[in-house]
């Protein structure tokens, strides 16, 4: 064997472990999607959703409302800004500007079962005229109470427990609003307790998510279970235990539902459900050829376990579906 | 050779055909030890039969045998043999030192061992200098002489050369021919092929004649020697200084015809053994400028076999 | 001195071919066809880095990792693996024999058999130190290190590596064998790649079972892209052995045609052109 021959077997065989070394590195050691999370703040936020959330969603508040389809989507309202106007006056938060982003997650309440009055907050990251949101909840009948050190305003519209609504400023900058319970677990898994980000197998979901500006993670199993479903129709639901969706809103939207199936059996009885019905709604969207540019924009997709759907929603399309009234005020 | 000793190649009414075309025909002949030429025009069958003792091809009909055992299908034999084949085929991007370290691997040598024996085989043949350049860069002499080194580097008991002078110049061959000579006087055995028996003669008296795909004569052939003095012997040379070499032949009176062409002398010569030999010299001494090849179409040889036949 | 064994003799004809075979003017033609993805994967990026726009295929934005599915399907598998099997495979002993340098690999004492299962590791090992470097690249360049979507798809990466390194050695096999055995192997092995298997595996039925397409595909990873109705719907009806299924037909492809072409070259006669 000739000396360039040696040199180019060792080059190959080098970028080939190389690559493999990083890829091993980055997908055990989380050189990726921590790193951009990290880059966005969203992994320290993520240490106030308890490790039991059975629902994460999240939205980059600031990108979605410059985006174009959101100046599209303004212009079909037909109150316009009044809205709008009304929050800010009554909170001093201008909804466009001073929210950054939103994290919002749902846990089980005390009986078990996962509902947003029972066990859901959101974290809300920005700019807050403290003084005037708590006014508002004293107004309203709020009182406050502390908790682990922190200020919390909790108000009861009703005489039920789960009523209760508590809001607190956990960090300079970042509100936690939602229902009592769920509040004060933010506070837990921030001040010791389990957060989400020990839990690997949602954490796999949350870093695969690629530049999405919103996004949720759920677990499927523990839903279904919670829903207390009759066994012929849980039977009937298909082994998926983790989900998540993303989407990037821009020009349109665009998309990928993503379904972990228990195992690649599963997964592949999925995909055959999948294309099942796209090729049914493929042959039954006739003539109209907004439904064909919307449906032959879905793609299938994922490996392994995974069963994913992208899909994109031109801004086009908003229009077309856009009411009459709403298309004579984009008019100059 | 004694009486007893078991022939090197057996062939009993050996036959091979290609398709329609019969390469060889119903032979039946014992080679014995010692330097055997087999002597024939092109087209004769002495490569079919170097080819089917070299298990390349298998027998259509008949059998041949190498040391007492069938050569195709039993490898191991090759221990034994050294095959120079006539066509002028290598890994060109390969240096010469190489490609005989590669091919002695296969015989079962070391990295070591093959490197050692490589180098010697290329000292042999006067190729030292040449050893790390790519074969692709040889001249046709060269290339001549790595074929030749590929065939006796594992020193076999057996070397079989097809047309092994074609292309050499005169020192080339000359070496060449010492080489065969000395290979055989350590007691080893060489089947060697040409069209040109004056070559032969040089390395042996012992002959097999082919014409045809058959064997027409084997043992000592003076006659045939006679017969072709008869008849002019052509020779082509390749030289630097064509023009000059040529003034330098037209001194002797066995040159019967000359034709200068624009690097080349095409000589006819009734005397073969005289004039080689002057060419020989003269090549050596560098006088009439370089000459870089030697070659003899068969015409003559054919019109010989042409008359032993009729 | 020794016989060297089979398994010794194989090898030392994969170090004398594997230099000839690397640098021949077979591998300018290999670094095209492997050169073009990490090309087009080049492109894209610098689109993206670029921020000029979203790479979108019928105007869906897709993310790296599904691009790279894509070309895994479209380009690797169903182009790169089965030319390159066609054209090294089926000139393991074509090649020796067009250029006469058979002579020196058939006079040594080794089996002939050897000599076709060394050039065939040379092969091998040639266009897997070419393949698999190129489909690395790609994925690095479409799935930059940093993006979220590494950690979904390496897995995948690695399912995909030794995808195409079975589908070479397997179609390497194959054409192997045809080359040893037909006088005009590149033809059949275009028509048995690009005829036989594409036609085989449209259809319904078991006729598909008689391609390595079928059994390579049932292990991709990554789900097979579909634009059309018709592919939506053919994709409905597509059945797909199991993995372990697939793995043992492509093993026994593999293995059954590799021990038949050096059977071939043991016994057959190969006569040099005058």
């Amino acid at each position: 064997m000739t000396k360039q021959t040696r040199y180019f077997l060792l080059g190959s065989a080098t970028t080939l472990l190389l690559g493999l070394a990083v890829g091993v590195f980055a997908y055990y050691g989380g050189l990726s999607g921590i790193a951009s999370m990290q880059s966005t703040g969203v992994a320290r936020d993520l240490e106030y959703v308890p490790a039991d959330a059975t629902v994460v969603a999240y939205a980059n508040v600031r990108e979605v409302m410059t985006s174009e389809m959101r100046q599209r989507v303004k212009r079909f309202e037909p109150e316009g800004d009044k809205g709008k106007k009304e929050f800010e006056d009554k909170t001093g938060v201008d909804i466009d500007s001073d929210i950054d982003r939103v994290l919002a997650c749902v846990t089980p309440d005390a009986s078990g079962n996962s509902s947003p009055e029972g066990g859901g907050f959101v974290l809300a990251r920005g700019r807050f005229n403290q003084v005037k949101i708590e006014g508002l909840v004293r107004e309203q009948g709020g009182r406050a109470e502390q908790y682990n050190g922190i200020q919390l305003l909790v108000y009861e519209p009703g005489k039920q427990k789960k009523d209760r609504f508590a809001l607190a400023f956990v960090e300079p900058g970042l509100l936690a609003m939602g229902s009592s319970g769920g509040v004060r677990k933010a506070i837990d898994s921030k001040r010791g307790g389990k957060s989400i980000r020990s839990k690997p197998e949602v954490m796999k979901q949350i870093e695969a998510i690629d530049e999405g500006n919103v996004w949720a993670v759920g677990r499927f199993d523990v839903l279904t279970e919670q829903a207390h479903l009759p066994r012929e129709m849980a039977g009937k639901l298909p082994p998926i235990n983790m989900f998540s969706a993303s989407g990037r809103v821009n020009g349109g939207v665009s998309g990928t539902i993503t379904a972990q199936a228990s195992d690649e059996q599963a997964a592949n009885n999925l995909r055959d459900v999948v294309r099942g019905m796209l090729a049914l709604a493929r042959l039954q969207s006739g003539g109209n050829p907004q439904v064909q540019n919307l449906l032959q924009s879905l793609q299938m997709g994922g490996s392994g376990t995974s069963v994913s759907i992208s899909f994109t929603i031109p801004v086009e399309l908003l229009d077309a579906f856009a009411p009459k009234k709403g298309r004579a005020v984009v008019q100059p | 050779m004694t009486a007893t000793a078991q022939p090197l190649v057996e062939a009993t009414t050996l036959s091979k055909w290609y398709g329609q075309v019969i390469g060889l025909n119903d032979v039946t002949v014992s080679v014995p030890a010692g330097v055997t030429g087999l002597l024939g025009p092109n087209g004769a069958g002495k490569s079919t039969f170097m080819k089917l003792m070299t298990g390349q091809l298998k027998p259509s009909k008949g059998t041949i045998a190498v040391f007492g055992e069938p050569i195709w299908g039993h490898p191991h034999l090759f221990f034994r043999i050294g095959f120079c084949p006539e066509q002028d085929a290598f890994y060109e991007s390969m240096t010469g030192l190489e490609w005989l370290t590669g091919l002695l691997r296969l015989n079962g040598l070391d990295e070591k061992s093959a490197t050692t024996a490589a180098q010697h085989s290329l000292v042999t043949v006067d190729l030292v200098e040449a050893a790390d350049k790519k074969i692709g860069s040889y001249s046709k002499g060269m290339r001549q002489r790595v074929k030749l080194a590929q065939a006796i580097a594992h020193d076999p008991a057996l070397l079989i050369l097809d047309e092994p002078l074609a292309g050499m110049d005169p020192i080339g061959r000359r070496k060449t021919i010492r080489l065969i000579k000395d290979w055989a006087r350590a007691g080893k055995s060489v089947i060697v092929s040409s069209h040109i028996l004056h070559e032969i003669e040089a390395m042996t008296s012992n002959i097999l004649l082919i014409h045809n795909g058959r064997i027409l004569a084997e043992g000592d052939v003076h006659q045939i020697r006679d017969l072709i003095d008869e008849h002019p012997h052509t020779v082509y040379i390749r030289a630097q200084h064509p023009r000059e070499l040529a003034r330098t032949f037209l001194e002797h009176d066995d040159v019967l015809s000359l034709k200068v062409e624009s690097d080349a002398v095409v000589v006819q010569t009734a005397r073969p053994d005289a004039f080689y030999s002057r060419l020989t010299d003269l090549a050596a001494s560098s006088e009439s400028g370089e000459i870089a090849e030697i070659t003899s179409p068969d015409d003559n040889l054919q019109a010989v076999f042409q008359y032993l036949v009729k | 001195m020794r016989a060297p064994s089979y398994w010794q003799a194989s090898l030392r004809i994969f170090e004398l071919s594997l230099g000839e075979m690397l640098w021949s003017r077979r591998t300018i033609f290999m670094a095209l066809v492997v050169g073009s993805p990490v090309l087009l994967a080049g492109v894209i990026r610098a689109i993206e880095a670029a921020g000029i726009a979203g790479f979108r295929v019928e105007s869906l934005r897709i993310n790296g990792a599904t691009i790279f599915g894509m070309l895994i399907w479209v380009l690797y598998l169903r182009f790169i693996v089965p030319v390159l099997g066609i054209f090294y495979g089926t000139a393991l002993i074509a090649d020796e024999i067009e250029d006469k340098t058979i002579t020196y690999l058939f006079t040594r004492p080794i089996p002939r058999g050897a000599v076709l299962v060394g050039k065939y590791l040379a092969y091998l090992t040639c266009t897997i130190l070419v393949v698999l470097p190129s489909v690395m690249l790609v994925y690095f360049l479409l799935v930059p290190i940093g993006s979220a979507s590494l950690v979904s798809s390496f897995p995948s990466l690695v399912t995909d590596l030794g995808l195409l390194a079975l589908g070479l050695a397997v179609y390497g096999s194959l054409f192997g064998f045809v080359g040893a055995r037909l006088k005009r192997p590149v033809v059949f092995g275009l028509v048995f790649a690009f005829g036989w298997e594409q036609a085989a595996l449209i259809f319904p039925g078991y006729l598909r079972r008689f391609t390595v397409a079928y059994y390579l595909q049932a292990l991709v990873p990554h789900a097979m892209p579909e634009q059309s109705t018709l592919g939506a719907v053919q994709a409905l009806f597509r059945d797909a052995p199991s993995g372990l299924v697939s793995l043992a037909w492509l093993a026994l492809f593999w293995l059954g045609f590799l021990f038949l072409a050096a059977r071939t070259v043991e016994r057959r006669e190969y006569v040099l052109e005058q």
